[in-house]
């Protein structure tokens, strides 16, 4: 239905481009500047209900778009995770080697 | 010692290809937030568009009119697509802040933070005097083993998130070749009528005289040479559009590109060389 009403907009938007000038000469000689103001008007409410139905269009993914940046953002805090437990190999190394280096400082003191 | 040295040859085997991934994902974390880039760029391009339109009517308006003397000013209404515009900046922003994320667990700093916290390790166990130091043919290759096995982890991680990421640029590929014809439905409008409007306008508003002096066109008959300048702006109209819908395409093509390399870096058995070709496609695309 909404594919059909664009289709007719379009052609309708085309066929007064082709004959604009005529239609708009028969407009000022009947009623001057207002008859072809209003004519302009009705054309520009043609154009306005097609972009019209192009927003509808687009607005019904907007759902959609919604859905995928709270994918996106759930993906980034996955990959922080991922990123995290690179970071915990070293910092659980690291920790051990601190440990182990205490424990000889303990054994030297000591003498053992 | 026999099982050391398999561990060894299967941990360099792993590592190789490990390695390799790493690249890989490196690249395409890269690529892909140029292509989350590349998208901002063409919904900027199009967020230009009321404008251009707006303007143009402007000019068809005073161009045909009957008597423009007494003509008042012409002031288009603005078709504002900013609403709709918004969400999908919105969505692109979220995949490049997705792809420099990704970017971060390519990095190779990974393998050699473990390699020096293996070192230290190994001083802090080779300082404990009471206990044996470990052999040395096992305590050198020790910071090595530890490197291999992070970048294995490491690269075990991005065949994961390449699925994850084939899953989600999926959604952003179907969305866009939906979308992707309404907005070539918006430019044919825009441009479309503003190429008709100015054809209608009368031959007498035009200076031939003008006309002639920019042209090198041998033409005499006054027609013909209004006809050709008609003819002229309107391919050059065209050509506008067709420039810009172009880029829609390219941008079009670059992501469904992505989204095969990831498909491929998220198999276990990666193509190198495919994955390489398609990374190359879209680098070409996105530079067009």
């Amino acid at each position: 239905m909404e594919e059909k009403l664009k289709s007719a907009l379009s052609n309708a938007i085309e066929e007064f481009n082709n004959k604009s000038a005529s239609i708009l000469q028969l407009a000022y000689t009947s009623g001057g500047q207002t008859a072809v103001s209003n004519v302009e008007q009705g054309f520009d409410a043609l154009r306005e209900l097609y972009f019209e139905i192009l927003k509808h269009q687009l607005d019904e993914n907007n759902t959609l778009y919604e859905q995928l940046i709270s994918a996106a953002n759930t993906e980034a805090e996955s990959l922080r995770t991922s990123i995290n437990l690179l970071n915990n190999i070293d910092d659980i190394l690291n920790l051990v080697a601190a440990v182990t280096s205490s424990i000889a400082q303990i054994l030297t003191t000591l003498g053992v | 010692m026999k099982h050391l040295s398999k561990l060894l040859i299967i941990l360099l085997l792993s590592s190789c290809a490990s390695t390799k991934i790493l690249d890989l994902g490196g690249k395409v974390s890269t690529l892909g937030t140029e292509v989350s880039q590349k998208a901002i760029d063409v919904f900027t391009l199009l967020s230009q568009q009321a404008d251009i339109d707006k303007s143009q009517q402007d000019k068809v308006k005073v161009l045909t009119n009957p008597n423009p003397v007494n003509m008042p000013l012409p002031n288009t209404k603005v078709a504002d697509f900013s609403k709709q515009l918004a969400s999908r900046i919105k969505a692109y922003q979220s995949l490049m802040y997705l792809y420099k994320i990704f970017g971060l667990l390519t990095e190779g700093n990974y393998s050699d933070k473990t390699k020096e916290a293996m070192s230290a390790l190994k001083d802090s166990y080779n300082s404990l005097g009471e206990l044996p130091d470990i052999p040395p043919n096992v305590s050198s290759k020790l910071p090595e083993v530890s490197k291999m096995l992070t970048q294995v982890i490491q690269a075990k991680k991005v065949h994961a998130h390449n699925k994850i990421l084939f899953n989600l640029t999926q959604l952003y590929v179907s969305l866009w070749n939906v979308d992707q014809n309404i907005w070539n439905d918006y430019l044919d409008r825009i441009y479309g009528d503003y190429a008709l409007g100015l054809n209608t306008v009368d031959e007498k508003k035009y200076d031939v005289k003008k006309i002639s002096e920019n042209s090198k066109d041998p033409y005499s008959d006054e027609s013909i040479i209004i006809l050709m300048y008609k003819l002229e702006k309107r391919d050059e109209i065209i050509k506008q559009k067709n420039a810009i819908k172009k880029q829609l395409s390219d941008f079009g093509k670059a992501l469904n590109e992505l989204n095969k390399a990831h498909g491929e870096i998220s198999k276990g058995n990666t193509d190198i060389s495919d994955v390489i070709k398609t990374l190359n496609s879209i680098d070409t695309l996105i530079k067009n």
